[in-house]
Parts: structure tokens; sequence; C-alpha cells
């Protein structure tokens, strides 16, 4: 809440009229939950769940399936009423926590079902059954963190032997890989400008685009371990690798620099410099065997510094980063 | 979006999983039961201490008690990575005594049998572990009166 002190300080200051002043007080404390009525609402809250939840677990061997079913679906329709209600009102915080609970609800459901009936079958069945239900918590839902859990869960469901399959078939091919990358960074765009389309509305399209180009980032990784510090001569393939590497981190840098975000430019610059590091630095243990190696090697570390400091200050003068 | 819709859409998961909570139970209830012979199984699962993991021993079980006389050929347990694993969930306080006797099962001479609810169209489910001839609860007040 603005302090009356700063309104008076900024109305001195000519910044406001006492009008505007008076104003925004009034609309301060009539929009003002006290932090400490907050506080209370959160901790009562806690103590009552997990007092709730330590009873249940205390006499869960106890209880007959009926009132486990009886609990378990008495508590959804608590969370599913919250959501609705807090949805309707727009309270989209709250809206966020119910809907998150309602997933959660899903899980312990399907956990308890097959608990009571002594179900078999693995993870997978769980998760995709757990996936499918939960689709429209996860679409209400503006929350990143649960969109993303929900599509954790999902990915996970799929078959792990398949997976390995189709990753046994690309691993051990660099133009493959790549095209992989690239691939995973197309979907990635195309979920981000869906969600530009959707004016965010759904966090799901924004949460598939930040894991796709995290599975690129990590595939890119791989390259460059498989292929792209290999430390005793400079084949094709490693020639390959390591100019995809850098045209991918250089291009994420110029749709980072041509969009005006600052952070991203900055991982990706980190991330060339830190290649071009552990590029030379795989060359070194050859160089650390002669004086002359040693000599350059120095130099090279010196001259890698200083062009480094120049580019990163170049960088930070440029208008757009201001 | 309009409010009926909305409460439509936040309450279709829970109805889907009452459904599918009653058809089981449906299923519990409606179906006939047969016993049929479990082995032991080496679980490798985090989770194994609340459930018995086994497997369906078809030539230890009586097929007379199944149609036409033969045991069935569609599998009772749903395929995971470790194959066609079953699961008996036990609570937690049990789980310990009832893993080892299953475990030495071959030494103690026990026979271990679970009770399935079958229905045709539908895939059984089990319904009560026994343990020679017995319901694991009743066993084990059974042999700790013994002992």
């Amino acid at each position: 809440m603005i302090k009356q002190s700063k309104l008076n300080l900024w109305v001195q200051k000519n910044l406001l009229t006492q009008n505007q002043a008076d104003e925004i007080l009034s609309f301060e404390r009539s929009h003002h939950n006290g932090f400490l009525t907050r506080a209370l609402f959160v901790v009562a809250g806690l103590f009552i769940g997990l007092g709730l939840c330590l009873i249940v677990a205390a006499n869960w061997d106890a209880l007959s399936s009926s009132a486990k079913f009886t609990l378990d679906f008495g508590l959804f329709f608590a969370f599913i009423f919250g959501a609705f209600d807090s949805l309707t009102k727009n309270k989209k915080h709250l809206a966020d926590l119910f809907l998150f609970l309602c997933f959660l609800m899903v899980a312990a459901t399907i956990g308890l079902t097959g608990q009571v009936f002594h179900l078999s079958g693995g993870w997978q069945r769980f998760a995709l059954f757990w996936a499918i239900l939960s689709l429209p918590y996860a679409l209400m839902s503006r929350s990143f963190s649960l969109n993303m859990v929900w599509l954790l869960v999902l990915f996970s469901a799929l078959d792990t032997v398949w997976f390995e399959k189709i990753w046994r078939i690309f691993a051990n091919r660099l133009d493959m890989m790549c095209v992989l990358v690239v691939l995973l960074c197309l979907l990635g765009y195309g979920a981000k400008r869906l969600s530009v389309k959707l004016k965010k509305r759904f966090a799901l399209a924004n949460a598939f685009h930040r894991l796709m180009i995290f599975e690129a980032y990590l595939t890119l990784v791989f390259i460059v371990f498989k292929w792209g510090v290999a430390s005793s001569f400079m084949s094709s393939l490693n020639f390959g690798a390591v100019a995809f590497i850098v045209l991918f981190l250089a291009s994420r840098m110029w749709i980072a620099y041509k969009g005006q975000h600052l952070s991203s430019f900055k991982t990706n610059m980190f991330l060339l410099e830190a290649y071009v590091f552990l590029f030379f630095a795989a060359r070194f243990d050859r160089l650390l065997e002669s004086g002359v190696g040693l000599v350059l090697c120095g130099l090279l570390m010196l001259g890698a510094f200083y062009a480094f400091k120049k580019f990163a200050r170049y960088i930070y003068k440029l208008e757009i980063f201001k | 979006m309009n409010k009926k819709i909305l409460a439509l859409v936040l309450g279709l998961p829970c109805f889907l999983l009452m459904c599918w909570v009653l058809r089981l139970g449906y299923i519990q209830k409606t179906g006939r039961d047969v016993v049929v012979s479990i082995s032991g199984y080496d679980p490798r699962d985090l989770l194994s201490g609340r459930y018995i993991s086994y497997i369906i021993d078809w030539e230890e079980t009586d097929c007379a008690q199944f149609e036409e006389k033969k045991c069935p050929n569609t599998p009772f347990c749903k395929e995971n990575r470790f194959g066609q694993t079953c699961r008996f969930y036990v609570p937690e306080k049990d789980a310990a005594v009832l893993d080892e006797l299953f475990a030495l099962q071959s030494t103690n001479g026990l026979r271990f049998e679970v009770v399935y609810v079958v229905k045709k169209g539908f895939t059984p489910i089990a319904k009560e572990l026994l343990i020679d001839g017995l319901p694991w609860r009743e066993f084990l007040k059974v042999s700790a009166k013994k002992s």
C-alpha cells in the first residue's frame, strides 16, 4: 500500500495534485486487504487442511472403501466449487490455486480407485489417464506451472520403449539431431505464435513453447558433447557440429535482438561464450604438452577475456537494451 | 464464459471418474467369483511395500471354474513395463509381514490365491487374497493366535 507520507511528498514536488493524492489514497484503502488478515486466512487454511489430512491418514486403514470415496469426491467437489466461484468472480490467483488442487485430485482419485479395486498397470497408464482427465483444469488455468506440470505428466505417459527406439536412431546421426533441434524450435515457435494469437488466454501454449525450446537446448548439449568438442582432430563431422552449434546460438541471439529480449540475448551469449571456452579447453591437454602451446594457451585466454569484455560492453551500450 | 458451460467443464473430469468407480463397483457386485493361484514376482518397484506384486499361475489354477471349463486367454492384469504383473494392495502395517510370507512361499509351503470377480466383456477385478484358503486378514489372526 502506498504511504500517505510518500503521497504528500509527491504533492509537494508537484508530481500530483492534492485531489489525485486523495483519490489514490481512497482507492488503495478500498482495495487493500490487510496483510495480517490474509496471512491469518492462509495459516488457518493450512492448519485445517493439514489436520484433516492427518486425521484421514491416521485412520486410513480403518475407513471403508465407500467412506474413502465419499471423502475423496467430497473434497473434489469442494475444490471444483472453489474454482467455479473464483473464476466467476474473476479472482485469478484463487482460481489458479483451486484448479491446481482439482488437477491433483484427479491423480488422487485415480490412485485411490486403483488401490481399492487392486488395479494393475504402470505409470504410463496412470499418467495418460491423469493427463486426459485433467486437461480442462490445465486449459482453464492461467498458471504456467500447472500447465508445465500437465505437459510433463503427458510426456511421461508416452511409452519409454518407443522413445528409446527413436532416440537410438537419432542419437548416432548428427544430421538427424540437427533436424530434431530445428523441429523442436519450430514447434516451440508455432506454440508461441498460437499463444500470441489467443491473447495469452491459454498458458498451455506458452508452456509448450518453453518446453520445446528447453528440449532443443538439451539436444544441443548432447551434440556439444558427442561431436562439438572432439579433441583429437577436426573431421568434417566435428566441423558440421561446431558450425551448427554456433549458428543455432547466434540465430537465437538474433531473434532475441529483434524481439528486444535482453534476458534471452544474455543467456544465449553466455552459452556461446561457454561453448567457445569448452571447445578450446578440450584441446588444452595437447597444447599444455609444449612450451609454445603454454604460451598460446595464455594468449588465447587473455584474448578471449578481452574480446568478451569488449563485446559485452558493446552489447550493453546498444540502444534497444537500455 | 457461460456459467453453465464453465460448471460442465469443471465438473466433467469428476463425473467421468465417478462413472469409472461406479462401473468397477458394479462389476465387483454383480460378477462371478473365481479363484486363481498366484506366484511371486520380483517387483523392482519403489512402491512395492504397499502392495503384493504377483503373476497368475495358470498351471496351478482350477480351470473348471471358468466358462467352457477352459482358462481364459484374455489377460487379467494390464501390461506394464515389467510385463503382465498384477497388484494386490494391502494396508501399510501388514505389508511387511505379507511381503515376507509371499517371498518365502517356496519354503513355508503356503498356498497363495486371489479371488477375482469376472463378468463377460469386462476386465476381471481382484477382490480378495487367500492364504491357504483363508482371507489374508483371517489367516494373520489365526497365525497370531497360534504363535
